[in-house]
């Protein structure tokens, strides 16, 4: 899980020297898409290890996807980084070394780059490893019988805008406040 | 070749030179700029080779722990053995990394064989991926792990040779951009040595080039040059030149050669002429008649020209070298010599002033002098110049015209005395004979006939006449000496007219000379002038015309008023006329034009004297005349203005009575006279006073003692008196306490203006001049007693 991390921290060494070198490794919105589609099913299958499930998955089905404009990757990134608290919240995290060396690993990249440097790209390997920190929380749930792999299947979508991922993050992040309640 | 360098002047080889060294430096400075900007490059370059060998390499490592050893085949055969569900999400954790390492790996840019590994690779992590799909599912299943291991079996063998490839791969593009560097490197290096070397060439030559140069075109023409200076001679530059260039074009040391010997010409010129002036002063020095000596400051002979030794009779070779004392006296020579020792300070009395001296001939004999000294500067010591004549002869002239000299002045100064003394005694008897005249026209006691009247007025005017020809002969000495008299004042000229014809009338009826005097036809005619000098005039005229008339002629006095606001008065006659060639001597004194044996007698002074009292008066005279016709003369004198006839009150009606206003009480009177005449006539004036009664004294001593016993109220006294001088009694009577104050009047015929101004000087309260005027001394008495 700490790999892509470091992959961050390597790009932006590689390609910090200006904007248009930027992290760009030919990722679009369209894959950043994909992820956070599969971190929405993730929640939908967290919920169901909850003992308040139904209610929950009522309120859940309730929630609407908002649709968005005028977003940039560095919005999204932003996004992003509320719904990784609330994930380590849920998660019961503490700070310890490793978060602290990840922490340190995006001041340095963020350091290296303005806001504008924030690519798709970057915020794929943000998303992407956050998939895969719910996924190591959701496999630590009691089984249900639901099989992992999915959640890292490609799907090809087309025409997709930071606007249409930032849409989805929001989502995640509504919905992980629905499940916080439900956890206190 | 070298003929044309040799053409080519020294501005133009600088020039050339200049322009190369400038090429040579923008060569050498190019080859620097070449070379920075290639390594600048160069170091670009070899950072972006560095750069991406190095993100490769990166990239290489991540894919080698992908689907290395503990990668990818790692994560899939734990998670089948274990069933870890870690190990699966670790696996497509990894599937996810690769992914985006391959994608990472394209970005940098890759080759054809680099993007042919890369897709090995990418098929590997596909089998992967399905991999863990299936072993997941199969698990799920419960299928056994040998079933499962079967299944889901992948070939990782073109993965890790693919990765071997880019290994090498990347080696070989590390080597290969290094070598092109290098390359890169040795031909920027061999354009800077190149560069170089050429600069360094061009240099060498140009060196080469300009020694010769220095050597060949100006080191050796200034050789030369100096050389060909040397030998002028600089006294005469006898016809010595400089070598010129021999070629075509001679360069600026050629130029030079041409322009030095236009100036040694122009020096030749100048020293010829030089010593042209030379000779020619020379010759002035030694041919000019007066003595030329110069000395240095020491005061030792250095020129002593032909000149010189006529006047001292010495030859120049005796005395150049000699102080210069040997020409002075020899009783002087030591006062001379002190002189020349401090002439610094005697330089302002004798520098540049001519000088008598005496000076001192070789046979010891003495002579005046006249010496001129002037200073000379010659480069850097001060010499003196003399220049002298002997002035032996002049000396002597001025002795004989000193003797001259003193001479006229004794006889100037006899005639001033016999003037003053015919004065004096002309005066003293024109005294009585108008003094009594005036007493009987003015007798109230026994008064006269209107006959006899006219007859006493006849005497009267006539003496005035009388008089005033005296006056006139006294005025020729005052006019010689500037110091004529006058006092202006408006009159009537025609009243002067008037007696200035009744006074020749007689003398015109004796010459039978008719005499027509046209006043009639003017009422008045006011003039600004002295009276008495205007009166003297016509008589002059009136005179001249009788005297010089035709018998039985006429002549014919008259007046007009001029625009420019004068009076013109005419006097014709109808005499012989004066000749055009003697016209212009007319006015000269004691020029008679001719008529000095005549008959006629006359001075030849009195139109001399018209015409300066005329023009004194701001007046004219003239003439005009023709032999055979007669002459007219005429003045003119300016009108009086009428601010000038309200001032003047003699115009006033006035009465003219002898004994005046005097009441006063008893008084006495001191007349001290040596003339019994004279005492008679002013008895006779005094009686006509009231209670005033008359002593006197015949000499200044009586006259002292009388005045000194008696009570004595005021002194007439006469100047020249027998003994004791009037002045002198004054001066005794100014001395005692009981005379101190009485008021002391001068009664004298001394009228010359010398005597008359030493009796004011002496303290005379009044200075009357005989003959009196019976008026005036009453007038004066009347004054001073009150």
């Amino acid at each position: 899980m700490r790999r892509l991390k470091a992959l961050l921290v390597v790009f932006g060494l590689f390609f910090h020297m200006s904007p248009a070198n930027a992290l760009d490794l030919g990722l679009t919105p369209n894959h950043v898409f994909n992820i956070w589609t599969n971190i929405n099913a993730t929640l939908e299958l967290y919920v169901k290890s909850l003992p308040r499930y139904p209610e929950i998955n009522t309120q859940f089905k309730n929630l609407k996807l908002f649709k968005f404009a005028g977003k940039k990757p560095s919005d999204v990134l932003a996004q992003l980084h509320k719904v990784r608290q609330k994930i380590h919240k849920i998660a019961g995290y503490k700070e310890n070394l490793d978060a602290k060396l990840t922490l340190v690993r995006e001041v340095i990249f963020q350091s290296r780059d303005d806001i504008s440097a924030v690519t798709p790209s970057v915020v794929y390997i943000h998303s992407a490893h956050l998939l895969v920190e719910i996924v190591t929380m959701i496999s630590k749930r009691p089984n249900q019988g639901q099989l992992i792999s999915p959640f890292f299947q490609d799907q090809n979508f087309t025409g997709k805008v930071p606007s249409d991922v930032f849409g989805l993050v929001e989502l995640a992040d509504r919905r992980l406040e629905i499940i916080l309640k439900n956890l206190r | 070749m070298l003929n044309v360098l040799k053409s080519i002047n020294i501005a133009t080889f600088g020039k050339i030179s200049v322009v190369t060294l400038a090429l040579i430096m923008a060569m050498s400075v190019g080859a620097g700029i070449f070379w920075v900007i290639n390594a600048k490059q160069l170091d670009i370059k070899f950072s972006d080779y560095e750069k991406t060998t190095e993100r490769k390499t990166a990239l290489l490592a991540f894919m080698q722990g992908a689907i290395g050893y503990g990668g990818l085949i790692h994560s899939v055969n734990n998670f089948v053995l274990r069933k870890d569900i870690s190990q699966l999400i670790n696996g497509h954790e990894s599937v996810l990394e690769l992914d985006v390492i391959l994608r990472a790996y394209r970005q940098i840019g890759i080759s054809p064989s680099e993007e042919q590994a890369l897709s090995k690779i990418e098929l590997v992590r596909s089998n992967y991926r399905q991999a863990l799909v299936r072993a997941e599912i199969l698990i799920r299943q419960g299928q056994p792990v040998e079933e499962i291991d079967r299944v889901i079996k992948v070939d990782d063998g073109p993965a890790i040779l693919a990765l071997k490839e880019l290994k090498k791969v990347v080696a070989e593009q590390r080597y290969s951009s290094i070598r092109k560097l290098s390359n890169q490197v040795n031909s920027t290096s061999r354009v800077v040595i190149v560069s170089a070397i050429s600069a360094g060439v061009i240099l060498i030559l140009l060196s080469v080039l300009l020694a010769w140069f220095i050597r060949v075109r100006i080191v050796s023409p200034i050789v030369t040059l100096v050389n060909a200076f040397d030998s002028v001679d600089p006294e005469t530059i006898d016809g010595t030149r400089l070598p010129t260039s021999s070629t075509a074009r001679p360069n600026e040391l050629g130029q030079l050669a041409i322009s030095g010997n236009r100036f040694l010409t122009a020096i030749e010129n100048q020293l010829t002429e030089r010593r042209l002036a030379e000779d020619k002063l020379s010759a002035i020095v030694e041919n000019t008649g007066e003595g030329i000596v110069t000395i240095n400051s020491s005061g030792e002979i250095e020129l002593f020209n032909q000149g010189a030794e006529k006047i001292f009779g010495y030859a120049a070779s005796e005395v150049i070298g000699s102080n210069v004392a040997v020409l002075v006296p020899e009783a002087e020579r030591l006062e001379h010599d002190r002189f020349v020792k401090q002439s610094e300070i005697h330089a302002p009395r004798i520098i540049n002033r001519s000088r008598d001296l005496q000076g001192q001939r070789k046979n010891g004999e003495l002579f005046p002098l006249e010496l001129n000294i002037a200073p000379m500067e010659v480069g850097t010591n001060n010499k003196f110049v003399g220049i002298m004549r002997d002035v032996s002869k002049r000396k002597l002239q001025e002795l004989e015209l000193i003797s001259a000299r003193d001479a006229a002045e004794a006889a100037n100064l006899a005639k001033s005395e016999f003037l003053s003394s015919m004065s004096h005694e002309l005066r003293t008897p024109m005294n009585a004979i108008l003094g009594f005249g005036q007493l009987m026209e003015g007798d109230p006691v026994e008064e006269l006939s209107p006959r006899q009247l006219d007859y006493v007025g006849q005497i009267l005017r006539g003496g005035e006449h009388l008089l005033e020809l005296i006056d006139q002969v006294l005025e020729l000495s005052k006019i010689e000496s500037g110091n004529l008299t006058y006092s202006l004042e408006a009159f009537d000229v025609i009243d002067v007219m008037e007696e200035a014809s009744a006074m020749v009338a007689k003398s015109a009826a004796e010459n039978g000379i008719k005499f027509k005097n046209l006043k009639d036809s003017h009422d008045k005619l006011l003039v600004w002038a002295d009276r008495s000098r205007v009166r003297q005039v016509l008589l002059n005229l009136l005179s001249n015309a009788i005297k010089y008339n035709s018998k039985n002629g006429t002549v014919t006095l008259d007046a007009e008023v001029l625009d420019t606001s004068e009076i013109k008065i005419s006097i014709s006659d109808t005499g012989y006329g004066i000749p055009e060639n003697k016209q212009a001597h007319l006015f000269e004194p004691f020029n008679r034009l001719g008529r000095e044996a005549g008959e006629i007698e006359g001075t030849g002074i009195g139109l001399t004297i018209t015409k300066q009292i005329v023009e004194l008066l701001d007046g004219h005279v003239g003439f005009d005349s023709k032999v055979g016709e007669g002459s007219n003369f005429w003045v003119t004198f300016p009108l009086a203005a009428t601010s000038q006839i309200l001032q003047d009150s003699d115009l006033l009606p006035h009465a003219h009575t002898l004994a005046g206003n005097f009441d006063m009480g008893q008084k006495t009177i001191l007349y001290i006279e040596d003339n019994p005449t004279n005492l008679r006539l002013m008895q006779e004036v005094i009686r006509q006073i009231p209670d005033m009664q008359m002593l006197s004294a015949h000499n200044a001593e009586i006259g002292l003692a009388v005045a000194r016993e008696n009570k004595t109220d005021i002194i007439l006294m006469d100047i020249n008196l027998p003994g004791m001088s009037g002045i002198d009694a004054l001066k005794v009577l100014r001395t005692h306490s009981n005379t101190s104050e009485i008021p002391v009047i001068a009664l004298t015929a001394a009228a010359m203006p010398s005597e008359i101004a030493a009796g004011k000087a002496a303290g005379f309260e009044d200075y009357i001049i005989k003959p009196i005027n019976v008026p005036e001394v009453l007038s004066a008495l009347n004054k001073h007693m009150n």
